[in-house]
């Protein structure tokens, strides 16, 4: 009652950050807008391939060139084209952080709320199925796929999926437990509401916020996980370029060819950064209580 | 100069407020919170600080301690505590006040302790902070001052944990921990609000005790008069970030001055008178960020005049120790005239006399409710609580039933199981009667449709993301078939109306922008849409502020007339009780203890524990100023804690 002056403060404080960062989703967008660009011409416009190198173009600094041949962000050891490499690993990068997360939230959020809202036993089957895939070491699981399944793209957004949807399950479980005794919940089973109705009308868009939140948090992750896949030699073949293997394979030269690991570190950064700030936007965007005037 | 006046002789007074005013910056630019506040409190002297929320009565205990939020500053004016500037005093003074010459009480005595540190260690905090005690000594103190609070069993009781002790006696131990320093000012905001009727009456008794020992001025901050005239000499009433009216508590209640307070008193509901409608103060107070020209309280005033409207009046003395703040102070209106009684036209008449051929609405038959506390390793049944025990209960059409009981006596899992919301472990629930448990598809919808519920907590019974029509509509949406989308849009329109809610500006609003009032009328829109027999209400007014109350109130009893819906309520407000019930179930521990009429259980109660009940009310409603009259001896609140995992 008394206190709802002061409870109204961090409120506002967080719409007052809101609006001086206004900007910030803007740029982010572009920038998010221009990755995918990039990922989808750049191949075409770049006269070089993506495996098609040459030993005496080996390791040239940005704006070298060798042969008549300028190489604007220089060459790696194999005389490959870094820019172009750059663009076809934001296609594998890109995809991978995106539907790799999409995948994992769809499994976290589906045992979340099933763990939620079912009985205890439900709760507690589930909810040892989260600590059993948690303890499992990641790497373990993508060595097992990749053995199994031919190693591919689909295989690599469901290793991620499987890696990181219990940080979901876990997160969603908390929330639905807080949200199930809200009395707008019991209200909706005076008005008649069904179990399903509730979930999809009273629970889900109350957690829609920390979703999207965590989400755009694990595509950066998903885009780094996605290179220690590659690695591991059980997801694409080396030859193929992710930003996440181009770090890798650039890593025995750091001292002296910093462009290889430098650069796709940096669009590595770009893009998590802006999905973050997109995330940022969306969640206050979205959110009906924060918008408007009281 | 002789002393002719009481004050002339004594000494500074021990609080000062002067002019205070104090700001918040919000991206919708400066909002004033405080505009000029001006107090004095006299040591052994206690206060009472009355307002609404919003009425910046919390931000001024927050200035006193010095304890801002960030983005509020205070513009001018002085707070001087024992001749100290507390504005422009630095931190670490202020620190070595607070505590120690400073006691504080806050509303929630569940969020005022921390959970994981021993009771003994949690009094005996300060005297380690502030007097350098060794650990030994504090947790000596400790015990001392908890058995000085009305614990018994100290010593056995410092060692124990938050958790281990009752709503009421966590209230106590922060009392004991805000006087272990014998503190010159004690500031208690709301420190009753959050704790049972008999706990309440207990606590202000130690709470007037405690200031009393220790000579130490008491600043009380409260939404309700009646509490505060049971314990205060004099009272501060705020509006707006105003102070509109101080006097002496007698004479405020025998001569108020100002109009709001008029309204205010006129809207405590009485348990002892019968028959009188109570008259809300239309409207809702002013948004900070777009006061009014002139008097804060003007738009809502019966008595405002163009004056009024053009120039704030300033507090000024109409006699000695009284100050108003209204242009009119001088007119001395009669509260009659400025807020008239209507008297209820004996407002429903269908009585529950029970003809023996009506079939009610919605019965309880012998209905128990066992709660699991304690299971086994294999989930079997260990310990078990019986929450509600083999009650029966009949609410019949047209009629206002209300069960009246503390927290934890199975009030709330009475009305669970007749919504539905909780399976009776024995007994059953009836719907005109059929028994719900074996209620097939059709019979579950039309019970739905039937029995409707509006609960507590506004701020909790809407969803933040639905927009009002959507809220409205939902009932419609899942229970009548054959609704088209315009005949619910019409009728979302209508109930609105009929709860005093424009349409045209609610319906595509969400939750958040509307105020706690407003929500508590969507809530009683939507309860209503299925057009149900019958209201469940699990206290549909007691989160609200005591102006905006009797406004739900009388709505409420309005729409009953009008619909002729049933009513089935619970509470734990006596008054509020009264007002709007025929028949009166008083419950207790899980059984129903005494039935009757209002007029019955008011006039002649029977039980011993509604006869405790309605004397430990009286303190809080409407009351002649009498202070500090002591019914029942300052013994120990020991109450056994009752287990109650449906959460109250």
């Amino acid at each position: 009652m008394s206190t709802s002056m002061i409870t109204a403060v961090p409120e506002l404080t967080r719409r007052v950050r809101g609006r001086r960062r206004r900007n910030l989703p803007v740029l982010a967008g572009l920038l998010v807008l221009a990755l995918v660009l990039f990922a989808i011409v750049g191949p075409l416009l770049i006269p070089y391939g993506e495996t098609q190198g040459s030993l005496s173009a080996r390791l040239l600094p940005p704006f070298g060139s060798a042969g008549g041949h300028l190489h604007l962000l220089g060459t790696d050891q194999l005389g490959r084209d870094t820019l172009v490499r750059l663009a076809y690993g934001a296609r594998v990068s890109l995809l991978v952080g995106v539907v790799g997360v999409l995948v994992a939230c769809v499994i976290g959020t589906t045992v979340g709320l099933l763990a939620g809202i079912g009985k205890r036993w439900v709760d507690s089957v589930l909810m040892r199925g989260t600590d059993v895939a948690l303890s499992i070491p990641g790497l373990l699981v993508a060595i097992l796929l990749a053995s199994v399944f031919r190693p591919s793209l689909v295989t690599i957004f469901v290793t991620v999926g499987l890696l990181l949807w219990p940080t979901y399950a876990r997160l969603i479980r908390g929330e639905v437990l807080v949200l199930r005794n809200a009395d707008f919940v019991a209200l909706a089973r005076v008005a008649g509401c069904s179990t399903r109705t509730i979930v999809w009308r009273h629970l889900l868009p109350n957690v829609l916020p920390s979703m999207i939140v965590l989400a755009t948090l694990q595509i950066g992750v998903a885009i780094v996980l996605e290179a220690s896949i590659s690695f591991l030699g059980v997801g694409l073949p080396p030859d193929q370029a992710s930003w996440g293997s181009m770090i890798d394979q650039g890593r025995p030269y750091l001292q002296s060819a910093w462009w290889l690991t430098a650069l796709p570190g940096l669009f590595i950064f770009l893009a998590v950064v802006s999905f973050n700030a997109l995330g940022d936007w969306a969640r206050v965007r979205f959110d009906p209580r924060l918008d408007g005037p009281r | 100069m002789i002393a002719d006046t009481p004050d002339a002789h004594s000494t500074d007074p021990l609080l000062v407020l002067e002019d205070l005013r104090l700001s918040i910056d919000t991206p919708r630019g400066k909002l004033s919170i405080l505009n000029g506040v001006s107090l004095s409190l006299q040591r052994g002297r206690a206060l009472g600080l009355v307002g609404e929320s919003g009425s910046g009565k919390s931000m001024t205990t927050n200035a006193i301690l010095g304890l801002l939020p960030r983005g509020a500053h205070v513009d001018s004016g002085r707070v001087a505590f024992a001749g100290q500037d507390m504005v422009r005093l630095d931190e670490n003074a202020k620190r070595r006040l607070r505590g120690d010459r400073i006691g504080t009480i806050l509303q929630d005595p569940t969020a005022s302790l921390n959970p994981a540190i021993r009771i003994g260690a949690q009094v005996g905090e300060p005297l380690r902070i502030h007097r350098s005690a060794s650990s030994a000594e504090a947790t000596a103190a400790a015990v001392e001052l908890i058995g000085r609070v009305g614990i018994s069993d100290p010593r056995q009781r410092v060692r124990q944990y938050p958790h281990e002790f009752s709503g009421g006696m966590r209230q106590r131990v922060v009392g004991a921990a805000a006087i272990s320093c014998s503190p010159e000012l004690l500031i208690a905001d709301e420190p009753t609000t959050a704790l049972d009727v008999t706990v309440q009456a207990r606590y202000l008794e130690l709470l007037a005790d405690m200031q009393r020992d220790l000579g130490a001025g008491l600043l009380f901050v409260s939404h309700d008069l009646g509490v505060v005239s049971r314990i205060c000499d004099d009272v501060a009433v705020m509006y707006a970030g105003r102070v509109v009216e101080i006097a002496a508590t007698r004479t405020l209640f025998e001569s108020a001055r100002h109009p709001y307070t008029m309204g205010l008193i006129s809207c405590l509901p009485s348990i002892t008178e019968v028959g009188q409608r109570l008259t809300p103060i239309p409207g809702n107070p002013p948004d900070p960020a777009d006061p009014p020209p002139g008097c804060p309280f003007a738009p809502r005033c019966p008595a405002a005049i163009d004056r009024c409207r053009a120039e704030v009046p300033a507090l000024t003395a109409v006699s000695d120790g009284h100050s108003v703040a209204c242009h009119r102070a001088g007119e001395a209106f009669a509260v009659e005239h400025l807020w008239p009684t209507a008297t209820v036209d004996s407002a429903v008449t269908v009585t529950g006399a029970a003809g023996e051929d009506r079939v009610p609405t919605l019965a309880l038959r012998g209905v128990t409710k066992r709660f699991v506390t304690k299971r086994n390793l294999l989930g079997g049944v260990r310990e078990s609580f019986e929450a509600v025990r083999g009650v029966d209960l009949e609410v019949y059409p047209g009629e206002s039933v209300s069960i009246v009981g503390e927290s934890g006596s199975g009030k709330t899992t009475c009305i669970r199981m007749a919504l539905g919301l909780e399976q009776p472990s024995t007994g059953e629930v009836l719907f005109r009667g059929d028994d719900m448990a074996r209620a097939g598809r059709a019979t579950m919808r039309a019970f739905r449709r039937g029995v409707q519920a509006v609960f507590q907590d506004p701020f909790s019974s809407l969803n933040p993301r639905m927009s009002i029509a959507r809220a409205v509509a939902e009932p419609m949406v899942e229970l009548s078939e054959g609704m088209s989308r315009a005949d619910i849009t019409r009728r979302v329109e209508e109930v609105l109306d009929l709860v005093g809610l424009e349409p045209r500006r609610v319906m595509d609003v969400f939750p958040h922008q509307l105020s706690g009032g407003q929500r508590q009328r969507v809530a009683i829109a939507r309860a209503l849409s299925t057009r149900p027999d019958c209201l469940v209400l699990d206290e549909p007014v007691s989160a609200l502020d005591v102006s905006i109350r009797v406004q739900i109130l009388n709505l409420l009893r309005d729409v009953q007339k009008e619909t002729g819906v049933g009513i089935l309520s619970i509470s734990h407000d006596l008054g509020a009780v009264k007002y709007m019930s025929d028949r009166v179930i008083v419950m207790q521990k899980g059984v129903f203890v005494e039935q009757g009429t209002a007029e019955e259980i008011y006039q002649r109660p029977q039980h011993a524990y509604t006869r405790q009940l309605l004397a430990d009310a009286v303190g809080g409603h409407r009351i002649d100023g009498a202070r500090r009259e002591r019914a029942v001896p300052l013994t120990d609140a020991a109450r056994p804690v009752p287990a109650d995992p449906a959460g109250g």
